[in-house]
């Protein structure tokens, strides 16, 4: 384990860990994780897992900052309003840890990129803004055998598991279909308080830790509802649909081309980041 | 006395808690078991972590001496210490252990028991392929079909 003095000093509140170890830091330095989304959810994740030591993450986001993201997406600033969010991302992240390697794409993730950008990565994690592109990236996931984070918050309320495809239920399993978008909430049915996203995004984050370390029990088949008005956690036992149509029997997902991105403003944002 | 061969030396004096641990540890992990890590480190609140840390991941403390206002320690190092939770309770086993020998370890016998691991009941043909690894939860519960 060749780790320099000021890594050891970095990291050394973990390497301590029985669980962790120079070979689990080790773990972690390779690590290649791509998030979805600079929001709510990917502020967090990426902040942490960075802090964390992940060699390399990917960040997507075509967004620019906007003023009223600032109350959740704790990547960016005031200062940094009208910037590229994955400029100003990036700036925050290096500024941390200036060992992690930050890849950023400023585009859309679509049925065109999608297979060619995951492909770098062992992990990727769920801060989509939108349904469309939550499951397209479940799909995406499945089909490429990678593991998907998925997290999603709206209200007071948050819900996250963890997709192994082959071993646990998928986002479709669970869910189906995306909402049609005349059920897709509102903007003024889109409110979250941003705490939330800290909660849930930092769950996600806390998995892929445990993934890269090879260690404990992750949230497959079990999917973690989260109220903050009750401060309760509830766990769903959820299982893999044999009909589903990415990773069931039968599937009738099987490429790019399948996914329907039509029809889903995205000014309608909602359980999302 | 008769001192064991010394195959790595490491020096923490200018170091402090928990980069003290930190790097015997990191230390300890490139060596092999039984191999013998000389350690120099102060006295105060070096000494006083850096042995019980030591221990606690499975090692053993072959000498400690004080030389001046410093402490020079001999550490062999043990098995993989391997953390885990046997039926809910905190359990650090000396190596990785197959299932089949985790039950024998304990003086059971394989069609005693059901091995629930980290949530999942295992079937009895795979107990000598799966290995318990650091971080795992093992409920070892008794199927009652006793001979
Ligand atoms: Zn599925």
């Amino acid at each position: 384990m060749d780790f320099s003095e000021e890594q050891i000093i970095r990291y050394s509140r973990q390497i301590v860990l029985p669980e962790v170890g120079g070979i689990g830091q080790k773990r972690i330095n390779e690590g290649r994780v791509l998030i979805i989304g600079t929001g709510g959810l990917g502020s967090p994740a990426a902040y942490y897992l960075v802090a964390a030591g992940v060699g390399t993450i990917g960040i997507i986001d075509y967004d620019v900052v906007d003023l009223s993201n600032l109350q959740r997406q704790i990547l960016h600033t005031t200062k940094d309003i009208g910037r590229l969010k994955v400029d100003s991302a990036k700036e925050k992240l290096i500024a941390l840890n200036p060992d992690c390697n930050i890849v950023s794409y400023h585009e859309r993730l679509t049925a065109q990129n999608i297979k060619e950008i995951i492909n770098d990565y062992d992990v990727i994690v769920d801060g989509a803004d939108n349904f469309a592109t939550r499951f397209m990236a479940n799909d995406a996931c499945v089909m490429a055998n990678k593991i998907f984070f998925h997290g999603g918050v709206l209200g007071f309320t948050g819900q996250t598991f963890t997709i192994v495809p082959g071993k646990g239920p998928c986002l479709r399993c669970v869910l189906r279909e995306p909402p049609p978008p005349v059920s897709v909430p509102t903007c003024s049915q889109t409110g979250v308080l941003g705490v939330l996203a800290g909660t849930i995004g930092l769950i996600q984050a806390t998995e892929v830790l445990k993934y890269l370390l090879g260690k404990g029990d992750l949230l497959v088949g079990r999917l973690i509802a989260y109220d903050a008005l009750d401060m309760r956690f509830r766990e769903i036992r959820v299982k893999k649909d044999p009909d589903c149509p990415v990773c069931g029997d039968n599937p009738t997902i099987t490429g790019p081309d399948d996914y329907e991105l039509a029809g889903i403003c995205r000014t309608e944002k909602e359980r999302g980041s | 006395m008769g001192e064991s061969k010394i195959n790595a030396m490491l020096d923490i004096t200018p170091d402090i808690c928990p980069v003290t641990f930190v790097k015997t540890k990191l230390k300890l992990e490139q060596l092999h078991k039984g191999d013998i890590l000389e350690v120099i480190l102060n006295g105060g609140e070096a000494i006083k972590n850096v042995p019980r840390s030591v221990k606690g991941e499975g090692h053993k403390i072959v000498m400690m001496e004080k030389i001046g206002e410093k402490y020079r320690l001999l550490i062999e190092k043990g098995g993989y210490a391997v953390n885990i939770k046997l039926n809910g309770e905190k359990e650090l086993l000396d190596k990785e252990y197959t299932v089949n020998e985790l039950i024998r370890e304990y003086e059971l016998s394989p069609d005693m028991v059901t091995i629930n691991l980290n949530g999942t009941v295992l079937l009895r043909e795979t107990f000598d392929n799966i290995i318990i690894k650091s971080g795992d939860s093992v409920d070892l519960l008794f199927s009652g079909k006793d001979k």
